[in-house]
Order: C-alpha cells, then sequence, then structure tokens
C-alpha cells in the first residue's frame, strides 16, 4: 500500500455494524480422532506399523484360504523340506507346510493377544474408573487388591488353570485376561483421577449428572488417549506371553499350532533346520515391533500438548 | 426492606475444612480450614460479589453453596430449606435452580464433546427435551450469548476463550437457573473480552431476573456488576456492605489494602496516590494466626488483636466488619 | 542506528509453522528503546508481544522462527548470532523475567545456588564473592534475612517471595535490558503492588532499561514512560503514557481504555467491550487487523493496511481514521487528566 494511491470517496464509507461477522471462525471444524488421525499420519514409522498389523491380520485371516495345503496336512515324505517354490517356508518334521501353519499360528496368537486385551480394555476401564471416581477407601481397597493380583506370577497362574481346566486356548485367554488388567486398571484410575477435578466435570456435577454419565460421558473419553496407548502395548506383550506359554507346553496342543508352539517344535532340530525356527520367531518379532511402533506414534498423536 | 427483595440464599456459619492426611494410619490430621464460619445471605435478583486473594476461602465457598462439597458445618438455607445436608437424590431439583459458571474457559468444556451436546446436556439429564425442541433450545440458548446457531456442531478447541465462557454461561441457562454462582468467570479473559461476559452477564439478570454469587480478585469488576461486596482474607468474611459504601469508605484495613493496590489505568492517579504496601504474603490456612487473621500483616496491629477474634461490627446500615479500630 | 537506543527491533516478522498451516504471529513490528528506558507492550493473548519479547531473546521454540527483519541491540544484529554467543548474551546483557514464579525457578537447587550459578557463568568471580552478591541481590529486592533465605529450596518461597527471587536473578549480572514478560500476572493484587513497587524503584537505582510486556494497562501506567498497543501482530499504536492514555488515537487503545472499569468513577459507567474475537493469525485480515472488531471500520480498512500517522513526535497510530480524507470520530475514552 503506497501512500500514493488513489483514494476514492466510497472507501471512507464506514461499514454498517450490523451485517458484520464478528464470531466468524475460520479454521475448518476438525474432531479430535481427525486430529489425531492426522498427526499419526506424519509419522512414518507409525504407519509403516500399521500397515504391517494390516497384512498381518490379513494374512492370519485369509491366507489359509489361499494355500493348497491345510495347518493338519501331513505329508511325511516330504519332512522337513527346506523353503521351496511350493513350500515357501519348508515344511514341518510330519511334512506340514509352515507357511500356513505359521499363518495358523498368527490367527492363534493374534485371537488371544486381541481378546485378552478386548477383555483387559473393559474390566481396566470399569474397574480403574469405579476406583478412581470414588475415590478415598474404595479406591484404597480396590487399589491393594490390584496389588495382590500384580504379586501372582503369571507362569504359576497359567499352571494351575492348566490343571483345573484344559491347557489350550481358553486357558491362556483366562490367564492373560485375568492378570494383565492391572496396569490398565492403574492407568485409567490415575487418569480419572487427575481429570475429574477438571471444571468440566464439575460443571456436569452441577447439572445433576449421574455417576455412570460423568463416567462414560466425561472421565472416559477424556482418557482414551492413554487407555489406547496402554492397549496397544499391550497386545505384543500379550502375543509374547501366549508364545512364552506355549513355548514351555502349555499352550494350544498338536495339530494346532502357535508361534509359541511351532518355536517350541523347531527347537529339537534347531542345529539341522534353523529355518523352522526362524520363521515363526520372525512373524513374532515383526509383529512386536508393528505394535511397538505404531503404540509410540498414537502415543505422540494423543499427546494433548502437542494439541493446538 | 422491600418485600420483592426478599433473601434468597441465606449461609450461616458455613465451614469447610479439608483433610490433610499424614500418614498411612491417619493418625494427625492436619486440616485445611478453607473456609471458616462465614455467614451471609444474599436477595433475590441481587448481586452479592465476593473479594479476596487466592486461597482466601472464596472459591470453595461458591462450590460448597451449589454442593459440589459436602460442608463440614453450618447451614444453606436456599429458598427456606437447608441444602447443606441434602444427598444427591434430594439435591436433583436444586440443580436446576443453582448453576455455575467457572473460571478457566479451557478446563470447563469437554473437548470430546460438541458445543451443542455440552449445552444440550442439562436437557437429556432433567430430560427437559429431545429431539428437534432440544435442539431449538440449543439453537436459541446460543444466540442468547451472541453466538451463532451452526456453533453447535462445533468442538471447543475452535473457539476463543472469551467465546468458550459464553458457552459455558449458556450451558448454565439451559435449565433456567434463578441463583447463578459466577466463580471467577473473567479472570482468565483478555481485558478487551471481560466487559463483554460482565455486561452479558448484567443483561442476563435484568431479562431473566437472575441473582448472582459473582466471585473474582478483580475488586473493579466485582464493584461495577455487584450491589453487595463481601471481602474475605483466609477463610473469613473481614467487611461486607453495600458496594458504594464499601468502596468509598472501606472500614477493614485489608478491605483499604486491597483497594489502593488496584493498578489503576491513569498515569496521573499512579504518580500521585499513595498505596497502602501489605508486608509479607498470606499465611497458610492450616495453622492459621490466632485470634484476628489479618493481624500479622495488618500494620494496626495490637496485642489484643492476637488474642481474641474480632466480631463483625454493623458500622452503617448493613456495613458490617470485623476490626478492633472500629 | 541511533546511539542513544540500546534495542532497535526493524520490521520484525516471526511465524510458527504449525501443522495446520503458517501462523503469522509478528507482521512487521519496529521499534526503539533507549538506555535506562521503560516501555511497556500492552496487548491480549495472540497480539504477539510475548513472541516479540520470545524473538528479542532468541528463545522461540521450534516451529517457531523468525523469518525477516532485525534486531539490533548495542548497534549489533543478533538475528543472526549463533547459540553460543547467544548464551553469553542471555542473562548477561539481557535478562528476563517470566509470568510464572512457580515453574520458572528449578526445584531441585537452593535459591542461592540458581542465583550463584547466574552470576559465576556471567562474571568473573570466586565464590565468596558470587555468594556475597547473592545475598547483596536478595537484600536489594526485599527479601528478609537473606543471608539465610540463600540456603532455602523455591518451595520454601512464597509466590511473591519467588518472583522477586526471578528478579533478583534477573539483576545480579547487572543486565543493561531487562524483559519482564506478564510479571505480576501470576499473582494476587496485594503482592503484585509490593512487585511493581519494587520494579520503580529498581529502575530509579540501577539504571536499566525495561520492556514490560502485560496486558494490563493499569500495571504499565504505573512504571513505564512509553507504551507500544499490539494486535494482531502488529504495533497499533506506540506513544508515551500521557499520550496513549489521554490522547489514544487508535480505536482499539480507545476500546481498551473503555472496557477497563474504573473505580475512580463511581457505578453508573457502562462498561463498553470491544465486540467479536482477535483475528486468527493463521489466516490474517488482509486489512487492518482490527477493523472486523472497530466500531468505525470503512471500507478502506477491510482492503488495505494502514500506515503509521505521526500525530505528534513521539507517537504513532495505524489506523486510516487519521488520513485527511476520513471522516472525523469523537471519542470519549472516560481518562481524562487530572480526574480523580
Amino acid at each position: 500500500m503506497t501512500q500514493n494511491e488513489k483514494f476514492t470517496q466510497e472507501m471512507w464509507i464506514p461499514i454498517n455494524q450490523n451485517d458484520r461477522h464478528k464470531e466468524k471462525i475460520v479454521r475448518p471444524s476438525m474432531t479430535y480422532w481427525q486430529d489425531v488421525w492426522r498427526r499419526l499420519k506424519k509419522n512414518p514409522l507409525a504407519m509403516i506399523g500399521l500397515i504391517m498389523i494390516i497384512i498381518v491380520f490379513l494374512l492370519a485371516v485369509f491366507g489359509p484360504f489361499f494355500s493348497a495345503y491345510t495347518y493338519s496336512d501331513q505329508d511325511l515324505m516330504r519332512s522337513s523340506e527346506g523353503p521351496s517354490a511350493q513350500h515357501w517356508f519348508g515344511t514341518d518334521g510330519h511334512g506340514r507346510d509352515l507357511f500356513v501353519r505359521v499363518l495358523y499360528g498368527a490367527r492363534i496368537s493374534l485371537t488371544v493377544a486381541v481378546v485378552a486385551s478386548v477383555v483387559n480394555f473393559f474390566i481396566g476401564i470399569f474397574y480403574g474408573g469405579i476406583s478412581g471416581y470414588m475415590g478415598g477407601k474404595t479406591d484404597n481397597i480396590m487399589m491393594r487388591i490390584v496389588d495382590i493380583i500384580s504379586t501372582i506370577p503369571l507362569v504359576l497362574y497359567a499352571i494351575i488353570l492348566m490343571v483345573v481346566f484344559k491347557p489350550g486356548l481358553t486357558s491362556i485367554i483366562l490367564a492373560i485376561g485375568t492378570i494383565y488388567w492391572v496396569r490398565m486398571a492403574r492407568i485409567v484410575r490415575g487418569q480419572v483421577l487427575s481429570l475429574k477435578e477438571q471444571e468440566y466435570v464439575l460443571a456436569a456435577k452441577t447439572l445433576g449428572a449421574s455417576t455412570s454419565r460423568i463416567l462414560f460421558r466425561h472421565l472416559i473419553p477424556n482418557a482414551m488417549g492413554p487407555i489406547i496407548v496402554t492397549m496397544t502395548m499391550m497386545i505384543p506383550s500379550a502375543i509374547f506371553t501366549e508364545s512364552f506359554l506355549s513355548f514351555i507346553g502349555l499352550g494350544v496342543s498338536a495339530p494346532m499350532s502357535s508361534w509359541g508352539s511351532l518355536a517350541s517344535d523347531a527347537l529339537g532340530g534347531l542345529r539341522s533346520y534353523p529355518y523352522q525356527l526362524l520363521f515363526p520367531a520372525l512373524a513374532i518379532c515383526v509383529t512386536m515391533i508393528a505394535f511397538n511402533f505404531l503404540g509410540d506414534g498414537l502415543r505422540d498423536a494423543l499427546d494433548p500438548r502437542l494439541r493446538k | 426492606m422491600n418485600k420483592s427483595k426478599d433473601v434468597l440464599l441465606e449461609v450461616r456459619n458455613l465451614k469447610k475444612y479439608f483433610a490433610m492426611k499424614k500418614g498411612f494410619f491417619g493418625g494427625n490430621t492436619q486440616y485445611v480450614k478453607a473456609v471458616d464460619d462465614v455467614s451471609f445471605y444474599i436477595k433475590r435478583g441481587e448481586t452479592l460479589g465476593l473479594v479476596g486473594e487466592s486461597g482466601c476461602g472464596k472459591s470453595t465457598t461458591g462450590r460448597t453453596l451449589i454442593r459440589l462439597y459436602r460442608p463440614t458445618d453450618g447451614e444453606i438455607i436456599y429458598g427456606g430449606k437447608d441444602i447443606s445436608k441434602m444427598d444427591d437424590k434430594e439435591l436433583i431439583p436444586y440443580r436446576k435452580k443453582i448453576q455455575m459458571i467457572f473460571q478457566d474457559p479451557y478446563a470447563s468444556l469437554n473437548t470430546r464433546m460438541t458445543i451443542g451436546d455440552i449445552i444440550g446436556e442439562a436437557l437429556d439429564i432433567h430430560k427437559i427435551a429431545t429431539g428437534k425442541e432440544k435442539t431449538e433450545i440449543v439453537h436459541d440458548l446460543l444466540s442468547r450469548v451472541g453466538l451463532s446457531p451452526d456453533h453447535a456442531i462445533r468442538y471447543p478447541h475452535e473457539f476463543s476463550g472469551g467465546q468458550r465462557q459464553r458457552i459455558g454461561i449458556a450451558r448454565a441457562l439451559a435449565v433456567k437457573p434463578e441463583f447463578i454462582i459466577c466463580d471467577e468467570p473473567i479472570s482468565a479473559l483478555d481485558v478487551s473480552i471481560q466487559a463483554q461476559v460482565v455486561n452479558m452477564l448484567s443483561d442476563l439478570q435484568q431479562e431473566l431476573g437472575l441473582t448472582y454469587l459473582f466471585i473474582a480478585h478483580d475488586l473493579s469488576m466485582v464493584r461495577y456488576i455487584s450491589d453487595r461486596v463481601g471481602v474475605m482474607y483466609l477463610g473469613k468474611i473481614v467487611e461486607i456492605g453495600e458496594s458504594e459504601e464499601l468502596y468509598e469508605h472501606p472500614a477493614h484495613p485489608y478491605t483499604q489494602a486491597l483497594l489502593s493496590a488496584i493498578p489503576v489505568p491513569d498515569p496521573d492517579i499512579v504518580k500521585n496516590r499513595k498505596r497502602i504496601l501489605l508486608e509479607g504474603d498470606v499465611p497458610s490456612p492450616i495453622n492459621p494466626p490466632s485470634g484476628c487473621r489479618f493481624r500479622t500483616r495488618c500494620m494496626h496491629a495490637m496485642p489484643k488483636c492476637a488474642e481474641i477474634e474480632p466480631v463483625m461490627k454493623e458500622i452503617s446500615s448493613g456495613h458490617y466488619a470485623a476490626c478492633y479500630l472500629l | 542506528m541511533n546511539k542513544e537506543n540500546i534495542l532497535e527491533v526493524k520490521n520484525l516478522r516471526t511465524s510458527f509453522f504449525t501443522h495446520v498451516g503458517e501462523v503469522k504471529a509478528i507482521r512487521g513490528v519496529s521499534f526503539n528503546l533507549k538506555k535506562g528506558e521503560a516501555i511497556g507492550i500492552v496487548g491480549e493473548s495472540g497480539s504477539g508481544k510475548s513472541v516479540t519479547s520470545m524473538s528479542i531473546m532468541k528463545l522461540l521454540q521450534h516451529p517457531g522462527k523468525i523469518i525477516g527483519g532485525d534486531i539490533l541491540f548495542k548497534e549489533k544484529s543478533i538475528v543472526n548470532t549463533s547459540e553460543k554467543e547467544m548464551q553469553s548474551i542471555r542473562g548477561n546483557e539481557i535478562a528476563m523475567i517470566f509470568q510464572d514464579p512457580m515453574t520458572s525457578l528449578n526445584p531441585v537447587y537452593t535459591i542461592g545456588n540458581q542465583i550463584k550459578e547466574a552470576i559465576t557463568r556471567h562474571q568473573n568471580v570466586n565464590r565468596e564473592e558470587a555468594k556475597n552478591k547473592a545475598i547483596e541481590m536478595l537484600k536489594i529486592v526485599g527479601i528478609p534475612s537473606p543471608s539465610d533465605r540463600i540456603n532455602q529450596y523455591p518451595h520454601e518461597f512464597s509466590g511473591g517471595m519467588r518472583q522477586r527471587a526471578m528478579i533478583a536473578m534477573a539483576l545480579s549480572c547487572e543486565p543493561s535490558l531487562l524483559i519482564a514478560d506478564e510479571p505480576t500476572t501470576a499473582l494476587d493484587v496485594t503482592i503484585q503492588a509490593q512487585i511493581l513497587e519494587l520494579m520503580k524503584k529498581l529502575k530509579k537505582e540501577i539504571n536499566t532499561s525495561i520492556i514490560m510486556i502485560t496486558h494490563d494497562l493499569g500495571v504499565v501506567a504505573d512504571v513505564c514512560s512509553r507504551i507500544i498497543v499490539m494486535y494482531g501482530g502488529l504495533i497499533m499504536e506506540e506513544g508515551t503514557t500521557e499520550e496513549i492514555f489521554y490522547n489514544p488515537k487508535h480505536p482499539y487503545t480507545m476500546g481498551l481504555l473503555k472496557s477497563i472499569p474504573r473505580l475512580d468513577l463511581g457505578e453508573n459507567q457502562r462498561l463498553v467491550p470491544i465486540e467479536g474475537s482477535p483475528p486468527d493469525l493463521l489466516k490474517p485480515p488482509i486489512g487492518c487487523p482490527f477493523a472486523a472488531r472497530c466500531p468505525y471500520a470503512m471500507k478502506i480498512c477491510e482492503k488495505n493496511q494502514p500506515p503509521y500517522f505521526e500525530t505528534d513526535k513521539n507517537h504513532r497510530s495505524m489506523c486510516w481514521l487519521l488520513h485527511e480524507d476520513a471522516p472525523k470520530v469523537e471519542v470519549d475514552t472516560c481518562v481524562k487528566r487530572g480526574k480523580i
């Protein structure tokens, strides 16, 4: 703008005060989750993790359908063959196709992990939410129970469950599901404790909102960030626990396979057929890394301090 | 006294102590005496201002009145009924009559809910309206606070501080309350926005016949909006009276010091006036000083002040103060 | 550069490159500060007042960046100095006091240690001298029994005391420029009065130049001799304190003055708020940033950013109303000289 420019008379006309939008918002509307997703997309590692997880899931669900073999088909003529065009990952000691067995193992491992996490999610939120919201004595007692549960060694507990029930999928899910929630409960309780003094919660109270309304409409949605991160981080540790239990023989029984039992089976012939251990171990590693990448990315994306 | 200006709320000897845990077995529990024997009344349709420095118990008083806290002792008589000992169920009808506006516009709105849901929540809770009727009420409330109906689908973080505070006002108005506790509603706002909110509050008071308890640390704003003003120090009201009278003839040394500490936006006045500077800081409410609580910072303190607490004394009509100088 | 000036800011522009786009926090700010002078920068949140001070201190955090203009401190440009050189300037030549005394002191060191560290980092003194200097500084800022207090931790200090300790630390190296960013906002009125009295006293005793950043016109009226009013990343008006209060030329300054309640004006005064909300600097208005809220806005205001009009030797204002062709407007801001 230069001073020399011509000023026309109409430029000096005052603007009618009534037809102005003083409260106009220029930024586009964006929900919290849209914002999180946009930030997550910018994190390459997290996206690699997410894509890997999706691939693993798709392979686990649909992969076995496209294979000529099933997890239990034995062909003793071709036992312990190395990887080839026919058997991508080779075969095991009974001549079963290792590729299909790893995919089938993925089904078992992921089922255990997801079911256990969902169980943890609900128990953890419910228990931690109530404990944190009630506070005082209730909180004290509930948290001491959590302390006691967290002292039970998981392996010991799993063995007892195996003895009482039958070894297998249900027992593993039960073992992981009933023990792991304590971490979630602690996270949720901590969140609720810090959020319940927020003014929007007080406002809901003054409006006469019931406890469940405050908990489920106000507190839990705002604690969702850390909850999701915890859950994402919990899945790999559940996979690992399942693999470990299967590895020491407390898992699913043959001919079913899980990554842990595959690794365990391969141990005997480790010197001659190292690939039999390599593939299931690789599957465990890749999945764990993928979940950890995603979890780290989510932690950053959900961090309220980064939100502007 | 005018009959139309009857007493809506009366507080008698209100006390609120917070326990501070000491040790696992709870031995030697100490108490923060946030509100310690406070009495006042508010007439229908008037605004009572409550001022004081941080930690004086003014916000705790407000939160106890609306029963976010259970009082340690004392009575809160609202419309003739004592609500101080009611449980959550008995309080439900009062949740519609008494409402609150909060201090921090960034913390008082749930960021995961749309503006429409935030304002409409009260309508859901009290089953006042649903569906189209609810939407209409929300839109009406939004335009009442100077926002447009299409803001209802947006989220709190898209609004400025002043706009958020107005959303908070709309939320409080949704239940058609008769008494609103304004807990420092403007202290987090910019100067140019403060006047917007304060003017809106006084316009709403005129239109809807509201009664306010206006809590603030900004004495100049309090005078502007209040009919009567109470000054709190360390959990006690030290002076209360008609705002004109209190500001023109402050009786308590603390009120005098507070008034003289306000920064005045006028260089000539600033240069010529003499400030009463208080020494030191507010003592801890866990172990408040004996006798008069202000004596540790008071320039007129006498031996007597440490021994017996001064009682409230009427200096002029409706103007009370607790000080031995009077 | 004028020799009298300790600081010259020339057409400074600072932006924050956020994920939603470039937020233009400062959009061309120029001002000078003379030796020993105290100026106040007034504005609301988002006006760019704090970003200005952070730019001068070169303490901008990512994604903030100075994208244009120059800052001359003692006739030397500091826009392109290295972080290492800035470290020797910060605390030594330019010191800063922050808003929140609760978080600006490190809780794991004693007050004395923190002040001593500030002294020994920039001055060639031994530990005994540093300790004596620290005690002396605490005494100057009015902390009772400083030789005992020096061994205490920040949590043993109250809010007002901590802000005093911060001031003592900032002044311990006798800086030639002190930037105070909302130094009293977090404090109670009676404590604020103490700190303001202290700053006035220090201004007289130590010949330090002061930039006081605040949203409270009452605070600057007390301490500063010149005032800069910022809005939307630009300086709207600049003038001596008297000029700004008694003869404001910009509608924003007038609006600010009219929206503050005055104890001395009695009850009948109706506050006149500034309607609307501050502009979003992600998409700053093309014309005058205040046009959307200005009661006197004209068509030109929305299209063209006004130049500065000098109404007096020390008074400039960015407003089209001051152009000779513009309609004349009379505004009563209620602030009149000598009226009490």
